[in-house]
């Protein structure tokens, strides 16, 4: 009820759309507080029923039960069903309500930094298998790294490309980052293509490297661990394209603006967090696993 | 009723100091509009040196070929899992010798 009220008022005086600051100062002279108390929502709870449904269709797929492929897929689209509209009423909360003052903005500011320490956690436990199995090599592997009879990838090729093609991916978003705060809208969305446009090609080389890849990930722990690390790093390479995508479009859109950004500055610190995994990839994975 | 007016204003005042945008620290990469121009046209330099260099590394890169597995790399056969067959011989028997397992087996096989 409320946020109509405040479009009603607002494109009634303004004889237009309502800008996002007089929407802002309009609920904080109605609420008399800055905090955004969120009204009921359908989402958590068709949220955990679509992952109740992913994790018993799973089970069921891995096992042979009847139905198990059709309830993992059914979860699968309700979770990504769920995504799509819980962060459409975020969006809208926030760019087109003006609930998100400067004080509710530090929630979901505070809320990434666990968020990446996790991912950060999460890629550790990769590269820490790696050195387990590399530092001490077992006899069953021939006591050396890489293992007796795998082939590996030359770091100076492909690899040591993908590098340089995601940092400066990584520079065309601070590049979009700056072009925000100074107010510069166009610069802004040509920045995002670029980060964007090199993250798929970074994506692109990466699947040729598999592709023509010596080993695959059955093939002995140097598989396994160079297949779970690269590719998770690829899939969040997936993720923050996307996140990437999302914040183009929104930029093009006029969402962004120099005092109101957050989504962006989100997707800008993954996006660098991406870009450090991979420093870490290729100097310990490709270039010191596989000489 | 002064004393009413000023406690009102009081209570009134410290609900709304959470909203005061100074009560927010200010977190910006520069400090004025002037900065941050200057910052985007240094990082879009950054990232036209960044594109080049990776262009010229690719031309080289694509250019000079690469090995083609023609026939899979030869592998010591315990090291692929997708030649490492399991028999009544190896893993069920020993899980087949507990009578309890054993008819587990028989149901899922």
């Amino acid at each position: 009820m409320r946020p109509q009220r405040a479009l009603t008022l607002g494109s009634g005086d303004e004889g237009g759309g309502l800008h996002t600051t007089e929407a802002k100062w309009f609920m904080i002279e109605s609420q008399r507080h800055s905090y955004h108390l969120v009204d009921p929502s359908p989402w958590p709870i068709s949220g955990s029923l679509g992952a109740l449904a992913t994790t018993v269709g799973g089970v069921m797929y891995m096992h042979p039960f009847q139905g198990g492929a059709t309830l993992l897929s059914l979860g699968l689209i309700f979770i990504l069903y769920t995504m799509f509209v819980w962060w459409r009423d975020v969006l809208r909360e926030s760019t087109l309500e003006g609930h998100h003052t400067k004080v509710v903005q530090l929630g979901p500011r505070y809320g990434s930094i666990p968020f990446i320490v996790s991912e950060v956690m999460f890629l550790f436990a990769f590269f820490r298998a790696s050195s387990h199995s590399s530092l001490a090599p077992t006899v069953e592997i021939g006591g050396i790294w890489p293992p007796k009879g795998i082939g590996v990838l030359d770091p100076r090729e492909i690899p040591f490309l993908n590098t340089p093609i995601l940092l400066s991916s990584g520079a065309a978003v601070t590049w979009a980052h700056h072009a925000i705060l100074a107010g510069k809208e166009k610069r802004a969305v040509y920045a995002l293509v670029a980060t964007v446009s090199l993250a798929l090609v970074f994506t692109g080389f990466q699947g040729m490297e598999y592709y023509q890849a010596p080993s695959a990930i059955s093939d002995s722990i140097y598989g396994s661990t160079f297949s779970l690390a690269t590719g998770f790093h690829g899939f969040h390479v997936i993720i923050g394209t996307l996140f990437s995508i999302i914040c183009g479009i929104r930029q093009y859109l006029g969402h962004l603006t120099k005092e109101h950004h957050v989504g962006f500055e989100a997707a800008a610190w993954y996006w660098h967090f991406v870009d450090v995994v991979r420093l870490f990839l290729f100097v310990s994975i490709y270039w010191w696993g596989g000489i | 009723m002064a004393m009413a007016t000023v406690r009102s204003a009081l209570l009134r005042s410290s609900l709304r100091g959470g909203s005061r945008p100074s009560s927010v620290p200010k977190r910006n990469f520069a400090s004025s509009a002037h900065d941050d121009e200057r910052e985007m046209a240094k990082w879009e330099k950054v990232t036209y040196a960044g594109i080049v260099t990776c262009s010229i590394l690719a031309i080289y890169n694509l250019s000079k070929g690469h090995p083609h597995h023609e026939e899979p790399p030869v592998l010591m056969d315990f090291l692929k899992s997708s030649t490492t067959e399991i028999t009544s011989s190896s893993n069920m028997d020993l899980f087949g010798s507990h009578p309890c397992l054993a008819n587990s087996f028989a149901h899922t096989s």
